[in-house]
């Protein structure tokens, strides 16, 4: 039995040394050391092929194994060092020389720190994040878009309604309480698509802040928070080209110099016109209709060495037609369109008085022009329901660095034209057309601040606004009898303002403060306080506003917003500056909030403020922030509790009052959310990452009991904001792969995007709602995005 | 240097088509949601006008519940009554059920006012806001189209004709539309037996009797009516519109009425069109929209819902319903679904007949009387051929 054995193992060997025999082998061997220091080192791990052999080194860093010639994958790891990776396809014997990089001496992948470069614990204010485009270009994104809003949804303190919301809530604060800039210039409508993309030509930007903290004292206008979005200046030496195409849209930007150093253009343009498609691949959306672009252009002229010029323009377009959207009940319509669009200019003088003075002057005007399209039956005609804003802005600063201080001052003045809603029947005679009131206003502004180092340790942000708001003519307004609902029933009269006459003004100061004390090299506390005027807000009734919604300035009735927001936080880095964790905690008091009464109708309104109300909100929450900036992994994880909560209590009535006066919950008050965002980087040629987020679900409407109307049941609600959606979560996972050729000589680099956008396809709940469905009453909640959405896209740069 | 026409191309052959789905994705589906009730809510329900039709107003008290179920206790041995112009009371007497009715043959008014009056047993007295009658203009013309595809049902559609009216409106500002219907399908139909058969005994209405072998095969026989018979159905979402945009001139067009394909012999629609007051349109919008108009992306949060009936000792009480005051004009179309061509019916059963086999014994099958009820009528309605 055991010669039986012995004769069949050695048949068996003899096969394999047969095969064996039949491939060559090559010796890879090596020597590994310290990137720096050239220090041989020892024990280090020499793994072949994913396990299939593995080595260490000895005392002089040195390692050897046999392989079998082939491709062989070697990857050299060794504790506080970057992972160092090769791919072979040597046909003999190769001796490597090895040098891996501590992991500390890295460089930073800039993940959740501003544009400034500098960290979390140094910087003097608080409050301050940003994604650098490089990590939004590796995270998931959906359908494979890379996406500002949707990746300042992974950090600390910013949540959004779901996954259609027109815009992102920050502490506590409604969508439209955010200054959302690109360029300088104002951005009244932040997404595409109706939420599922955010406007921003990715392409064409090269960094964003987002200041939900400290808010330097040149901003100003709204109560939340600032996001400063920058297009990227275009290169003055030679062309270069990127783009790409994912399957909601292709895109494609060029920097062209012009004069060598001193004159460039940089062009970028993005579109989806890819509807006709829909049909073709179910029948069932065939009524959907959507198309959308967007184009930037920055023109830099470097006059002379103290002076340049820039000029950039930003404009979008959008069209939507889906039954998800409701439709207006006054036009006898067959559809409901959406069309709008954003045309920006941002003109830029800078001059270089001297080293440690300049001096800056900008002028900016936007135009947001919203538009419903209602399709009549059986002829072609289409009425319309136009709006829009008109925005003119002339701001001049004076930047001064000296010893300890960096002082800055500085004007500004703003012009708003808007145009609530006009109705043109097209060719409906039986239409009549409507205009309502155009609402003209000028925003002032005046700022101080100074950046002063006290000391080694102490440091203090301290500035001051003075807002200046007045609500201009020709015009008119109500008077309503005093104390009572401002309503049909109390009117008094119509007072006519002309033209160049105000018909009201507010104003105050706006100090802003921020220090910060360092407690040691790696550990820092910082306190900030801000207080911020609103004079333009979005009215609306809607969960997240419509792309159509009307902004309407502060007037007679309608008083501006005043927030106030203390700040306290504790920042630490870790040693070799590799983890850093924060925690930072806020107060939020914002007095004129504006919420609508029941059954609002702001449609073609004349007189709005018949259909609001106005209370205070307190924010207030906590935020955990621990994130991973060196390493083959990086990444961040943070925790937030926070809550946002209103109180409305006008008068005494039921119509002045909501929730009966008590405090009750936003509509995006969402108390515990988490957030992880990792990337796995692995070399030069490809990276995974990962999302996952978690939200509580946000707040709606219960019924309280039912009613009858004609015998039928209908539910009944009081109380407005009574119970919750289900839980939110999340995980989306991606994978880029450069430059497949792997020849980095080519000047044409691609690569490839893959991504899986809610992994485990959870329906999260977008809504909760009950409708009647014949005589019963059933409850149903609408998903979003109810499945994984696998999406691939193919990016390029010319070089 | 990587071709790009040849990314193109592979993109949108092969992985275009299905990525592009993903986009609209948005979908509605049912949701297990557990409604804890906690209010006591007095309903005042009644409409009333110029219709030959009983006029009544319907008094129930909703009963809150932890279970998630609707119900509703009727309030008795109230004292009604409407006050017309500030002078003449007239006294509503109960019946059974909660419902107050207005004496026979009363009929609202144009121009005149109307106010509600109700004292509960318990002593509590609630008035209405004054409602005025206002004139309601005729239906000037109509339009009937058949879409394939025109009622929306989960994923899929349902073939149906959809009813447009015009009407010319009132020169006056403030007037405000409700536009219900009746619907009059053929009905062949008059009774099902599930695993029985049908008996004629007790007359007039029969019944069914249970068959032990059919109730085992869960057989379902259908019975014919003897003699015309036609289906009531009733419009079951609220349509309302107010002149704010028409101004006195033509309203075209107005969707009132998506009607199943339901069988290929035609139907008779009657349109009701009310001119209702502006406080009753609000009330009703603002209901149309927290029931019926919800699940979009843009809903409105709902809102407490104010009727126009006060306590007058405590005026913080909530009433649900509305005192509703409307002349009626009515407009009975014909339409005879020549216009369906391959579209396949729904049924008004929602399957074909399944009719007992006629055998030796002749008077099996039998027919089945048509008895008159809210939703059955032998009578032929207004506008239906010869």
């Amino acid at each position: 039995m055991k010669n039986m054995k012995n004769i069949l193992l050695s048949l068996l060997l003899s096969f394999f040394a047969l095969k064996v025999h039949a491939q060559k082998f090559i010796i890879i061997s090596g020597q590994v050391a310290d990137s720096l220091s050239n220090e041989p080192l020892f024990g280090a791990n020499v793994n072949l092929n994913f396990g299939e052999q593995n080595a260490t080194t000895d005392k002089s860093g040195k390692f050897n194994i046999t392989a079998l010639m082939k491709e062989n994958i070697l990857v050299v790891k060794f504790v506080g060092y970057k992972p160092w990776r090769i791919t072979l396809n040597e046909k003999n014997d190769i001796k490597l020389d090895i040098k891996l990089l501590l992991v500390s001496n890295d460089l930073e992948e800039v993940i959740v720190s501003s544009k400034n470069q500098e960290t979390n614990v140094k910087r003097p204010i608080l409050g301050v994040n940003s994604i650098s485009i490089k990590t939004l270009n590796k995270i998931p994104s959906a359908l494979g878009e890379v996406d500002i809003l949707r990746g300042l949804q992974m950090l600390p303190g910013v949540t959004s309604v779901g996954e259609a919301a027109n815009g992102v809530n920050i502490r506590g604060g409604a969508t439209d309480q955010n200054l959302i800039l690109l360029d300088d210039a104002p951005i009244f409508n932040p997404t595409h698509m109706f939420g599922l993309f955010s406007a921003f030509p990715s392409e064409a930007v090269s960094s964003f802040d987002l200041y939900k903290g400290n808010v330097p004292t040149r901003f100003g206008g709204r109560a939340a928070a600032v996001l400063d979005v920058s297009l990227a200046n275009p290169s003055l030496e030679k062309f270069k080209m990127s783009g790409g195409i994912s399957m909601a849209s292709n895109r494609l930007k060029m920097d062209i110099p012009i004069i060598k150093d001193r004159l460039g253009i940089s062009l970028s343009g993005r579109a989806s016109f890819n509807d006709f498609l829909l049909p073709l691949v179910s029948p069932k959306l065939d009524n959907i209709k959507a198309k959308f672009g967007d184009a930037s252009s920055k023109i830099f002229f470097k006059v002379n060495s103290k002076n340049t010029l820039t000029l950039s323009s930003y404009g979008s377009f959008d069209f939507f037609q889906t039954e998800i959207l409701g439709t207006i009940n006054e036009i006898n319509s067959t559809n409901t369109q959406y069309k709008y669009s954003t045309i920006n200019n941002t003109l830029n003088w800078f001059y270089a008085i001297n080293n440690n003075l300049n001096f800056q002057t900008k002028l900016i005007s936007s135009e947001y022009t919203p538009t419903t399209l209602l399709p009549e039956l059986n002829v072609d005609n289409k009425v319309k329901i136009k709006s829009g804003i008109t925005y003119k802005q002339i701001k001049t600063n004076l930047n001064y660095f000296k010893g300890k201080h960096k002082l800055e001052v500085g004007l500004d003045a703003i012009n708003y034209l808007i145009n609530p809603g006009e109705l043109d029947p097209g060719s409906n005679q039986n239409i009549t057309s409507v205009f309502t009131q155009q609402e003209n206003a000028y925003e002032l502004g005046a700022y101080v601040q100074d950046e002063i180092e006290v000391n080694d340790k102490f440091m203090i942000t301290a500035g001051l606004r003075y807002s200046h708001f007045l609500n201009m003519g020709p015009g008119s307004y109500r008077t309503y009898q005093a104390g009572m609902p401002r309503e049909e029933l109390a009117l008094l009269d119509t007072v006519y303002v002309n033209k160049g006459q105000v018909q009201k003004s507010y104003g105050g100061f706006e100090p802003r403060l921020g220090m910060r004390y360092q407690l040691n090299d790696r550990r820092s506390l910082k306190f900030g306080y801000n207080l911020m005027r609103q004079y333009l807000q979005v009215i609306t009734n809607t969960t997240t506003p419509l792309p159509t919604s009307r902004w309407k300035t502060s007037d007679l009735y309608i008083k501006p917003q005043v927030s106030s927001l203390y700040t306290i936080g504790y920042f630490q880095e870790l040693p070799d500056n590799i983890y850093e964790y924060s925690l930072e905690t806020y107060l939020r008091q914002t007095n004129n909030i504006v919420d609508y009464k029941s059954g609002a109708d702001f449609l073609l309104q004349e007189y709005p403020e018949s259909q609001l109300l106005q209370g205070k909100n307190n924010s207030y929450g906590f935020e955990f922030m621990l994130s991973k900036k060196k390493g083959e992994l990086t990444g961040w994880v943070n925790y937030t509790y926070s809550r946002s909560l209103n109180k409305v209590n006008e008068g005494p009535t039921t119509s002045q009052q909501i929730n009966q006066g008590d405090w009750y919950s936003a509509n995006y008050d969402r108390p515990h959310s988490a957030n992880a965002t990792l990337i796995i980087n692995q070399g030069a040629h490809h990276d995974f990452s990962f999302n996952f987020t978690y939200s509580s679900g946000r707040p709606f409407t219960m019924p309280q009991g039912y009613i009858l109307f004609q015998d039928r049941s209908y539910p009944f609600y009081s109380l407005r904001n009574n119970a919750r959606i289900p839980d939110y979560h999340r995980l989306d996972f991606s994978w880029n792969i450069y430059n497949p050729s792997m020849d980095p000589a080519k000047r044409w680099k691609g690569n490839w995007n893959f991504t899986v956008y809610n992994l485990y396809g959870r329906k999260n709940a977008y809504s909760v709602f009950l409708k009647n469905q014949g005589t019963a009453i059933k409850a149903s909640k609408l998903t979003v995005f109810g499945a994984p959405i696998i999406s691939l896209a193919y990016n390029f740069k010319f070089l | 240097m990587i071709k790009v026409e040849q990314i193109f191309k592979v993109l949108k052959t092969e992985i275009y088509f299905p990525l592009v789905i993903g986009l609209f994705l948005a979908c509605v589906e049912p949701f297990e949601l557990k409604i804890i009730t906690t209010e006591n809510i007095l309903i005042v329900d009644g409409t009333i006008d110029d219709s030959d039709t009983d006029q009544f107003i319907n008094l129930k008290k909703f009963v809150p519940s932890n279970s998630g179920t609707i119900r509703y206790v009727s309030e008795k041995g109230a004292k009604v009554k409407i006050i017309e112009n500030g002078l003449n009371e007239i006294i509503c007497s109960e019946t059974t059920n909660g419902f107050y009715f207005l004496p026979l043959g009363f009929k609202t008014k144009v121009g005149s006012k109307y106010k509600l009056s109700v004292e509960l047993a318990d002593g509590n007295v609630y008035v209405s806001s004054t409602e005025t009658m206002k004139k309601t203009p005729q239906i000037t013309d109509y339009t009937v189209v058949f879409n394939p595809k025109g009622i929306k049902k989960g994923e899929n559609y349902i073939p149906a004709h959809i009813v447009y009216v015009s009407t010319k409106d009132e020169t006056a500002p403030g007037d405000n539309y409700l536009w219900t219907y009746r619907l009059y399908e053929k009905q062949t139909i008059c009774t099902t037996c599930e695993g029985g058969i049908y008996l004629t005994s007790p007359s007039p209405l029969g019944k069914c009797s249970i068959v032990r072998s059919l109730a085992d095969a869960g057989t379902i026989y259908d019975y014919r009516c003897g003699g015309n018979c036609w289906e009531i159905l009733y419009s079951e979402d609220l349509n309302v519109m107010s002149d704010a945009l028409s101004g006195g001139k033509e309203i075209k067009n107005r969707l009132v009425a998506k009607v199943p394909f339901y069988q290929n012999s035609g139907f008779v629609i009657e349109i009701k069109q009310q001119n209702v007051s502006t406080a009753s349109f609000q009330y009703l919008k603002t209901l149309a929209n927290q029931s019926q108009n919800n699940g979009t992306l843009v809903d409105s949060p709902p809102a407490a819902l104010i009727g126009n009936l006060r306590n007058i000792k405590n005026s913080s009480e909530i009433v649900g319903g509305f005192f509703m005051v409307g002349d009626a004009v009515t407009k009975s179309i014909w339409v005879d679904r020549s216009d369906t061509k391959d579209a396949i019916p729904i049924y008004l059963k929602g399957r074909a007949a399944v009719y007992e086999p006629a055998n030796a014994d002749a008077s099996r099958p039998p027919f089945v009387p048509c008895i008159k009820t809210n939703t059955r009528t032998p009578l032929k309605p207004e506008a239906w051929p010869l």
